[in-house]
């Protein structure tokens, strides 16, 4: 049973600045839209748009049956790179990853462009680093990488092809920007928000991305889009509420959903010291 | 004898009061009132309209300090009735409270043995509420078997002459392990949806189905709400418990709609869980609490495969 018929997450708008994205969704024919729609975005914003692919045919292949212009290959404006030769120049060792990646930034510099655009899948990614602590290093790089430079990194991967830890870190190094086929988790200038459905598959998840969110001092959570929420993701909210609340701050749940609200009030979430909860028009 | 109240109650006070006419009816609750220490109480009455009638008229210098029914509490939805019951006692903990109950039976055999078990457990799920709770129960109205079981879940009962211990009392534990009756009528008809849970990807879709089924179609948001909670929450614990596939079914009964689902759990449902709401910075034992309280009857049952719980909403 994997035709899961939940499109709440699918109306989240793109990152607008640079950013560090993860798409964890399962293969299909919607996914590949959207991924399209990120290129020609990323082309009309005039960025160097790099595809990092496993198999480098195949991209341009599936570029020319999807309709977008081939000719920006040749231009140069897209370039598709090919994830095993960066392996065989990296060994998949981050440090190398890191300066290969900064290398390409000046690359793309010198010939003009603004910005670069990277989108990688789980396969070229796991190809260019196959050791999983490797490669969540250089996740954390890559994040670090869309902080000092004009990069914005879009990661996708399959739910179904990996582990169920090396998912959970994953959501802690793109803990700002997130999106699977049930849930999403932004923060941008207008804070943290959560949208979807949240329940045992995907509570540990939030949990992560709240508590790494506390680190970066984040503690404002806006739940106006969530319209489901288990009894696990409850008890997320309240492990990461108590957790701050050991260190004398508290968690404040901004907007619920009317479904959230109902949650909040069957188990007194409002009356909890570890948790502040803030409806809609009040008080920031 | 012991008088119905101390002069301060220190912890719920849970009594029976069974009668055969309306003159004991009338009796035994002025008999409750009758006390010094009542003259200060609010009275809060839920009682069916027979009832109701009845006491209007025993109760008359009272009635100033008497209110029939509160808003969102009916046993006609018992885990919402002793949830809202819960939250009534919170909110009135700073008045002095006593409230008369009466659970109308009303022919559907597995509503009286769920209000039983609720009532089983009320010493502990109130026992920080200092509330003398009067629970009436019409003698020609119940079956036999059930009146003998309403006498084991209350600690006194209210006899001509004042509340005494009841020596039928068993205690919650004692009660929901050997004397519970569960029943489980056949399935009646086709069901709307049947589905077979493979992961727990597969929520989501359960969900969705849920909110979908037409049977739940018009009914107000948030108690639909309720029955996708409830679903979602014992399907969610057939995975924490046992391997999939978790079979789901829902199907529409008279006046109610029913979904069961099936595990192949090793280990029983324990009795008494999902009844005491966790603290609110609990780290878990709030799905079957969640379940039991979104529905109006939750009952959990050895298959020859499994675990099957099964619930039921009223839909009117």
């Amino acid at each position: 049973m994997s035709a899961i018929d939940v499109a709440s997450t699918d109306r989240i708008e793109p990152a607008s600045a640079a950013s560090h994205e993860l798409w964890l969704r399962t293969a299909g024919q919607l996914r590949q839209r959207e991924l399209i729609g990120w290129v020609e975005r990323a082309v009309a914003a005039g960025d160097k748009v790099l595809l990092c692919q496993s198999v480098a045919t195949s991209a341009q292949r599936w570029l020319a049956e999807a309709g977008i212009d081939v000719g920006l290959l040749a231009s140069g404006q897209l370039e598709v790179v090919a994830a095993q030769g960066l392996y065989d120049t990296t060994k998949g060792r981050h440090e190398a990853l890191r300066a290969a990646h900064v290398e390409c930034i000046e690359r793309a510099h010198g010939e003009g462009y603004r910005a670069v655009s990277l989108t990688s899948d789980g396969r070229a990614l796991h190809t260019l680093a196959p050791d999983d602590d490797e490669l969540l290093l250089h996740e954390h790089d890559l994040d670090k990488l869309t902080r000092d430079y004009p990069l914005q990194v879009l990661c996708r991967y399959d739910p179904q092809q990996e582990r169920n830890g090396f998912l959970t870190q994953l959501v802690g190094t793109h803990w700002r920007h997130l999106r699977s086929d049930t849930w999403a988790a932004v923060c941008d200038e207008n804070g943290l928000s959560v949208h979807g459905e949240i329940d045992i598959a995907n509570a540990d998840r939030l949990a992560t991305v709240l508590h790494t969110a506390t680190l970066d001092a984040v503690t404002t959570v806006d739940l106006s889009d969530v319209s489901f929420l288990s009894a696990q993701a409850v008890t997320a909210l309240t492990d990461v509420a108590d957790l701050l609340h050991r260190r004398g701050g508290c968690l404040t749940l901004l907007n619920p959903s009317r479904h959230v609200g109902r949650m909040v009030q069957r188990f007194d979430l409002d009356r909890n010291p570890a948790i502040r909860v803030v409806e809609k028009g009040g008080a920031p | 004898m012991s008088p119905v109240a101390s002069e301060r109650r220190e912890a719920f006070e849970h009594i029976a009061a069974i009668y055969d006419s309306e003159r004991e009816l009338c009796q035994r609750v002025a008999r409750f009132l009758d006390h010094g220490q009542r003259h200060q109480e609010r009275i809060f009455v839920l009682v069916p309209p027979a009832t109701e009638r009845e006491l209007r008229r025993v109760l008359p210098v009272e009635l100033a300090r008497v209110q029939f029914g509160l808003p969102d509490v009916s046993y006609a939805h018992l885990g919402r009735f002793y949830d809202g019951l819960r939250r009534f006692f919170d909110r009135q903990r700073d008045e002095a409270t006593v409230v008369i109950g009466e659970f109308g039976y009303d022919g559907v055999a597995e509503r009286v043995s769920q209000y039983l078990r609720y009532e089983a457990m009320c010493n502990t799920v109130f026992a920080s509420f200092r509330v003398p709770m009067l629970c009436l129960c019409d003698r020609r109205r119940f079956p036999a078997e059930a009146l003998a079981r309403f006498r084991m879940v209350h600690a006194r009962t209210l006899e001509r002459d004042g509340a005494i211990v009841n020596p039928d009392y068993l205690g919650a534990s004692t009660y929901l392990e050997q004397h519970d009756e569960v029943i489980l009528q056949p399935a009646t008809g086709d069901a709307d949806f049947d589905l077979h849970l493979a992961d727990l990807d597969s929520l989501g879709h359960l969900r969705h189905t849920v909110r979908a089924w037409r049977n739940l179609a018009g009914l107000e948001e948030d108690y639909a709400d309720d029955v996708v909670i409830a679903v979602s929450e014992i399907a969610t614990n057939g995975f924490q418990h046992a391997h999939p596939p978790i079979r789901v079914r829902g199907w529409g009964a008279d006046t109610a709609v029913i979904v069961q689902v099936d595990d192949r759990g090793t280990i029983p449902v324990p009795p008494q869980v999902g009844y005491v709401r966790p603290h609110f910075s609990a780290t878990g034992g709030r799905g079957m609490w969640l379940a039991r309280h979104a529905a109006d009857v939750l009952t959990a049952h050895r298959s020859p495969t499994g675990n099957c719980v099964r619930m039921r909403f009223p839909t009117t």
